[in-house]
């Protein structure tokens, strides 16, 4: 029952059912209270001002408990009662939309009683929303600028040069965070809505709109290759990828053991080519209107995932960028190394700096809460059963079969059928996918980083499949993107 | 000389086997099923890994294999979308990877389509596939994608040969019903009028499936085979042409009514209501226009197509007595479920 440690979040008084979704796929599984607040309290005001500009301002986003995340345990989730609530208030997408796209397909929860839009607010939402969505590249364009600027100060500070701009930059990088995970937020709500979308629009006009709807999530241009290129670079953007994602305390214990991830080594050689997509081939096949309507709904569901991307690598970029920042902020202020992690943003930039007395009880009581085993699925309403975890489905995200045998992350393929079977996945292993054949994860669902980032290499894949922690190295495997299914041969 | 037919037991692959056989050549005929009339049976299914044979079989029996031919793949056109796709690219990429892996293996034979240049404009050649084409169904897409996929193999010799809608007689299970102008017979023989572009009077390269086998078996044990080439019957039959040849055992003459695209367009709304498929609609005007110079480019001998083997192959249909259309409810709630 919560609290579960000192520094964990309220739990939200209405919207009580917590899931780790993203979190738990790609993030390392306990972050520490430094990196929670560069995370998640921006994450939160960011996602109020998405749903402030989408909804009006409804009351159960105001207030100072977190609504759309939640830290117990030393471990970040998404409140899964939130999202739902939201996906309620628009028309054409319902909540299982949302689980299946970020949740695993899990079942949504039973609709909560906080406040709901309805008649001609529900309407209007639509169109409101539709609004938001189309200004979103524009801005992040600008945000990327912003942040490249940012870097630049950063490293700048790092070097020694300009102690004296640490505040300013604190402030700064407050406010790019902020914007950052609001573009990440919108771009992920965007991309439900696009599904929803397109499902009503390409399902009236093809006759046999299941067959195909897996050639039509095709994402326009990622960052990541590019951002890989420019790897070569020292303190260069892409630096940030050396490093783990989310956790910025990646060097101290015990939060380096949590953030240890696999990345893959760029392999050279040349990439698959293919002539006419089947998503051309499928605009051809109709009459003018038709073909362009379809690849309206294309390019709308490409576009929002595309963005999605590029929101996330920006705030990794942020992330890193606050490793450099943090240190000597804390150097500054004469705290220790280790002390750092458990202080937030604010604490560490603000007047009064919590006594050593204030941050051994935090260490202690994070300590004991990461020897606590923290559920993926936290369902805090009353009278809920305590250890109940709904059951994954698996799902194929791109179409295509393939057979091979099965490399883990850090492998090298060596020869020319490679699958690669692993736990979770995200851009560390953009380098492998040219030359895997197929991809099959435990975790995931269907517009989770993974799956983004198959869509465009063109590589089928299948998402949270249980069987993926069981298959080792070097077994054959059978793997049919197109209804999510996995054998295992001999 | 050994010879590996996958697709063995379809419509032109029973020919290639039989002609093989005929030849004297030792035939081993990969399908599903697994049995054959000619040759060896092996079952197998392309879209596995290895034809899903087992080693055993790839090291012994199929050690000395010198030719590999591709034929599988024509048989239900309306199967859904990503599975007739994968179906052709994930077992051409099977057939070429097994044949690389062989040791014996010189040549490997692919059988494409000129439907693989969908509605291309203009005159076509052997020389290039993309030519900025649109397709009109997922059949032909496949079959563009297996051919792309032949060209690209650089491991490998393979000789790439285009048919045209393939007709003839052959045991009465196995003449396909979709895939060509047998599609449009039950509504013909029905009377109801179909429209067509110059009211069918184009040529559609339908070619004799005997012939064809011919041409695929030349291309086996030619010395220096052609990288691409095309065959089709040279006296270019119009559909209007095999329209009324394929009807005249039912004593019908069909009802072929020439119309612009525009009053087309309103078969196109109605067809789903009288049970007419898309992909039967969709060849309602002209295919690009092949040179029959093209055919110059076909191993020696020349192919010889049997005389009135239109004509045969309609009594063949005429005296089975088989329902050209699904009439099943199986079939139903698989095929026709939406207007």
């Amino acid at each position: 029952m919560p609290p579960f440690s000192r520094v964990d979040v309220e739990p939200h008084p209405q919207l009580r059912v917590y899931s780790t979704g993203n979190f738990g796929e790609i993030a390392p599984e306990r972050i520490s209270p430094m990196s929670w607040s560069l995370v998640g309290r921006p994450m939160e005001l960011g996602s109020r001002r998405f749903v402030a500009d989408a909804f009006g301002k409804p009351r159960w986003v105001t207030g100072s408990v977190y609504t759309f995340t939640g830290y117990f345990g030393c471990r970040p989730y998404h409140n899964l009662s939130a999202y739902c609530h939201m996906a309620e208030q628009v028309m054409l997408v319902e909540p299982q939309d949302v689980t299946d796209a970020y949740f695993e397909g899990i079942p949504p929860p039973t609709a909560s009683a906080a406040q709901r839009v309805n008649g001609w607010r529900k309407a209007l939402s639509g169109p409101r929303l539709m609004r938001v969505l189309l200004t979103a590249r524009s801005r992040a364009s600008r945000l990327e600028q912003l942040v490249f600027e940012f870097e630049q100060d950063v490293i700048e500070v790092a070097r020694g040069d300009a102690g004296w701009r640490v505040g300013d930059l604190i402030t700064r990088g407050r406010v790019l965070l902020e914007d950052a995970w609001q573009t990440h937020i919108t771009s992920t709500s965007g991309a439900v809505v696009a599904e929803a979308l397109q499902r009503r629009v390409v399902g009236k006009l093809v006759p046999d709109i299941d067959a195909v709807a897996g050639w039509l999530r095709e994402p326009t241009e990622l960052p990541w290759t590019r951002l890989y290129r420019l790897g070569q670079f020292r303190d260069g953007p892409a630096d940030f990828l050396d490093r783990p994602f989310y956790e910025v305390a990646d060097r101290q214990e015990p939060w380096a053991t949590y953030a240890a991830r696999p990345v893959a080594k760029p392999v050279e050689g040349a990439a698959k080519t293919t002539g006419i997509t089947p998503r051309e081939a499928l605009v051809g096949m109709r009459d003018t209107l038709r073909g362009r309507l379809i690849d309206a709904s294309v390019l709308f569901l490409g576009d929002a995932m595309s963005l999605r991307e590029q929101s996330k690598s920006l705030a990794m970029r942020l992330l890193h960028a606050h490793r450099a920042l943090v240190s000597e902020l804390a150097r500054q202020r004469a705290l220790a190394e280790e002390d750092w992690p458990y202080l937030s943003i604010d604490e560490l930039a603000g007047r009064a700096l919590p006594g050593p007395r204030e941050i051994g009880r935090r260490r202690e009581s994070c300590a004991e809460a990461l020897a606590l085993e923290m559920p993926d699925y936290l369902d805090l309403r009353p009278g809920a059963a305590a250890d109940r975890t709904p059951r994954r489905r698996p799902r194929g995200v791109f179409p295509g079969t393939f057979e091979g045998v099965a490399i883990g992350v850090d492998d090298i393929p060596s020869e020319e059928n490679v699958v690669l079977v692993c736990e979770s996945a995200d851009a560390n292993v953009m380098p492998l996918l040219p030359f895997v054949g197929a991809v099959v994860t435990a975790r995931g669902s269907q517009y989770s980083h993974i799956a983004i980032l198959c869509r465009e290499m063109g590589v089928p894949a299948v998402v949270s499949h249980p069987l993926a922690s069981t298959i080792k190295p070097g077994t054959r495997v059978h793997v049919n993107g197109d209804t999510g299914e996995v054998r295992i041969l001999e | 000389m050994k010879v590996l037919v996958a697709g063995a037991t379809g419509y032109l692959g029973y020919w290639v086997t039989r002609l093989l056989h005929e030849r004297g050549a030792e035939v081993l005929a990969l399908s599903r099923r697994g049995t054959s009339d000619y040759g060896r049976g092996l079952p197998g299914d392309v879209t596995s890994a290895w034809l899903g044979l087992d080693p055993d079989t790839i090291a012994g029996e199929l050690s000395d294999v010198d030719v590999v031919v591709s034929c599988f793949g024509s048989v239900d056109w309306d199967m859904a979308a990503n599975k007739l796709v994968s179906l052709h690219v994930t077992g051409t990429r099977n057939v070429l990877d097994l044949a690389v892996a062989l040791p014996a293996v010189s040549r490997v034979v692919h059988v494409s389509s000129i439907l693989a240049l969908g509605r291309a404009e203009g005159q076509v050649g052997d020389r290039t596939l993309s030519v900025g084409q649109t397709f009109r169904n997922w059949y032909e897409y496949a079959k563009y994608r297996s051919e792309a996929i032949a060209r690209e193999e650089r491991r490998i010799p393979v000789a790439i040969v285009r048919f045209g809608a393939l007709l003839g007689p052959a045991p009465d299970d196995i003449v396909p019903l979709t895939g060509g102008p047998i599609q449009a017979l039950p509504y013909l023989l029905q009377g109801i009028p179909l429209l067509l572009e110059k009211a069918g009077r184009y040529p559609v390269y339908a070619g004799d499936v005997a012939a064809a086998a011919a041409v695929v078996v030349a291309l086996a044990y030619a010395s220096d085979p052609p990288a691409v080439c095309t065959y089709f019957d040279p006296r270019l039959p119009t559909l209007a042409e095999l329209l009324y040849e394929l009807c005249r055992p039912w004593n019908c003459v069909p009802r072929l009514v020439e119309a612009p695209g525009r009053v087309r367009w309103l078969q196109r709304i109605i067809a789903g209501r009288i049970g007419l498929t898309e992909s039967t609609l969709s060849y309602d005007s002209p295919l690009p226009y092949l040179d029959p110079a093209e055919l110059n480019a076909l191993p020696a001998p020349a192919p010889v197509e049997r005389p009135g083997y239109v004509a045969e192959t309609a009594s063949l249909l005429h005296a089975a007595r088989r329902p050209l259309i699904r009439v099943n409810s199986a079939e139903w709630d698989r095929g026709m479920s939406k207007p």
